[in-house]
């Protein structure tokens, strides 16, 4: 699986409301307009539409599209810069939908690679986890290892999540599912990895020392339960 | 063997079908001894061979005379019998095509720390191509783009945590309600049949005559007296938790607000004069009909009009008007007591706030009266205002926009 592509992502939305969405939401990052994205999503949202489609059929196939675009020469370093941050800013305006009483008693520990820049996949996946009943600590991509270690045993939690998308994170991945293993109780979490490069590389979750990846939010939050299950 | 900034780099000059003219770069041994003619297709890996063509169209199907690149591509390459992935960016050499991939070497894949990488790549794209020099002149601009992005993460990191304790203490809060109206409910029955018992015992030894010139009358009216205190507190803690908790029931109907206003201070007109304080109503309409809840509005009067009372200096005068202005109905209590300093008028609507100004005849309050006052008033969509001074007594406002049609 590669995530280039030669059209837009935008086209690979099935349901039509949300591809129209998500074109004009793209359109208003564009033209600098962050208001009117916000006011985009939150209209859909409250128009009955649900937060899980905003997220997976609007945030992230148009982080991918500009990606592309900036590939493609097409869009600034600074306009990617610029849309990346206004959907993140939109992103936590909408956290009254996404966090809601925990249910389940379980808890996910997020993070991405030390010194990466590209956070917003996981946040994504935090907030999922979040809307799925768990309660998730999200630490960023500026906590050492050690430290988030240290959270995982100290909040007791049953799933890591590690993001990277730059290949050369991959060995700080691979460093902190050693630390965790090593760790009194790590055997036992649950190591979900991800972003762009496991993706596009079969087997590498396996070569990480981690015990799942998945192609979006949604599916890590099914696969892991599924996993845990069966435990 | 690496790249001075620790990038291994691979940089070729390509004709536009992807024959390599010139191996200009060959850090990471991707042709170790390649002589003859080299197709790009040879380096990469046959699943990248798709991408490779895409990456090349970019650049090549743009205007000739205009700039054009594309960048950060991941394709695989074959190195040592594995497929490894590179992050590829190609720009338009005349009429061919500088490429240029890099690796990091983490163990398994080649590699660098990312900012020592990118000024060497900065380096090396400025020795080859006057087109990718933008690039690396850009290059700085970046670095401040993406600590800007870092910051920006860490912005947005920290909001997600509050947004997730807010939600938190949200819950926390409405279990302490719950607590709380629990126990003040539990604690209130038993209280009364004290508070009844005591009355009653208390009743009976003075019909009796009993114990005259004793302490037992006076430590009965004593219970009395603190059970009825007791009591006033219990069921401000009731009131104010059902409102904390979400639960101010409004049971609305056409009322007429002067008429309540008449009837509440009839009954706060006997507790005034005991200070000999003159409550005086003026009204500029003959009636003012709103759509309120008669039983909650008539605690907001009662609470108003008790602190009015509180606060004035005997044999004083309180002054009460009411009035309407579009679809506001309003009423004012003004006292000429002692008033408040602005510390206390910031804190009148926090619960159990001690404030420094004291009841003039040593009565006793709750502390939770202006509180109430301002969830009822909110909770019928009006507002609550308050002008004061030190020794020159208080004013309270209270407007809702609830104008009924007649009552």
């Amino acid at each position: 699986m590669t995530l280039v592509h030669e059209q837009s992502f935008l086209d690979d939305i099935s349901d039509s409301t949300l591809r129209e969405l998500a074109k004009t939401y793209m359109r208003a990052l564009l033209d600098g307009d962050r208001q009117r994205a916000y006011e985009l999503a939150d209209s859909h949202l409250r128009d009955g539409g649900s937060i899980r489609d905003v997220y997976l059929s609007v945030f992230q196939p148009v982080q991918y599209e500009v990606g592309r675009l900036w590939q493609l020469n097409r869009v600034s370093i600074a306009q990617e810069h610029f849309c990346t941050a206004s959907t993140q800013l939109v992103m936590a305006r909408l956290y009254p939908h996404v966090f809601r009483r925990p249910d389940r008693g379980r808890t996910m520990v997020g993070c991405c690679a030390p010194g990466e820049l590209h956070e917003l996949g996981m946040r994504m996946v935090s907030d999922f986890f979040e809307m799925d009943g768990w309660s998730s600590h999200y630490l960023g991509a500026n906590i050492p290892p050690a430290e988030i270690i240290r959270t995982v045993c100290e909040q007791e939690a049953e799933v890591l999540a590690v993001s990277a998308t730059m290949l050369y994170s991959l060995h700080k991945v691979k460093e902190i599912v050693r630390l965790l293993r090593n760790a009194p109780g790590g055997k036992d979490v649950l190591v979900l990895v991800g972003g762009h490069p496991f993706l596009s590389q079969p087997g590498l979750s396996d070569d990480m020392g981690a015990d799942c990846t998945a192609l979006n939010a949604a599916a890590a939050v099914e696969t892991v339960n599924v996993m845990l299950e069966g435990r | 063997m690496n790249g001075r900034g620790g990038y291994a780099w691979f940089v070729a000059a390509c004709d536009r079908q992807g024959n390599v003219r010139k191996m200009l770069v060959d850090q990471l041994g991707l042709c170790p001894g390649c002589s003859g003619s080299l197709h790009m297709h040879d380096v990469l890996d046959e699943r990248s061979h798709a991408d490779w063509q895409r990456m090349t169209a970019a650049v090549l199907d743009e205007p000739a005379d205009s700039r054009s690149s594309s960048r950060e591509w991941t394709l695989n390459v074959r190195h040592k019998g594995r497929s490894m992935p590179l992050y590829f960016s190609a720009a338009r050499d005349g009429d061919g095509l500088l490429v240029a991939a890099r690796g990091d070497h983490s163990p398994g894949y080649f590699g660098g720390a990312a900012r020592q990488g990118e000024t060497a790549r900065a380096e090396i794209l400025s020795r080859v191509s006057r087109q990718l020099v933008t690039e690396a002149d850009a290059n700085e601009q970046q670095q401040y783009l993406d600590e800007v992005s870092r910051l920006n993460n860490e912005l947005v990191n920290a909001h997600r945590e509050l947004a997730r304790r807010h939600v938190q203490l949200e819950e926390i809060n409405e279990y302490k309600n719950m607590l709380l109206g629990m126990a003040a409910h539990d604690i209130r029955n038993p209280l009364g049949n004290i508070r009844n018992l005591a009355l009653f015992v208390l009743e009976k030894m003075r019909e009796e005559r009993l114990d005259p010139g004793g302490v037992g009358l006076e430590f009965l009216e004593n219970v009395v007296e603190q059970s009825d205190q007791l009591l006033f507190l219990l069921a401000d803690v009731l009131d104010l938790s059902a409102v904390e908790s979400g639960k101010l029931v409004l049971n609305r109907e056409d009322i007429c607000l002067n008429q309540l206003i008449e009837d509440r201070l009839a009954i706060h007109r006997i507790f005034a004069g005991e200070k000999g304080v003159l409550m005086v109503l003026e009204s500029g309409e003959d009636r003012i009909p709103c759509h309120a809840d008669r039983s909650k509005l008539a605690q907001v009067l009662d609470n108003v009009f008790s602190n009015a009372v509180k606060y004035s200096h005997r044999d004083g005068r309180i002054d009460v008007t009411s009035g309407m202005e579009g679809e506001v109905v309003w009423f004012a209590v003004r006292d000429r007591g002692v008033g408040m300093s602005e510390e206390d008028q910031k804190r009148l609507f926090t619960p159990f706030a001690r404030l420094s100004s004291r009841p003039t005849a040593g009565e006793s309050s709750t502390g939770l009266g202006m509180t109430l006052v301002k969830r009822i008033v909110e909770g019928h969509g009006g507002w609550v205002e308050v002008e004061s001074a030190p020794g020159k007594g208080t004013t309270v406002q209270v407007h809702l926009p609830i104008r009924a049609k007649e009552c």
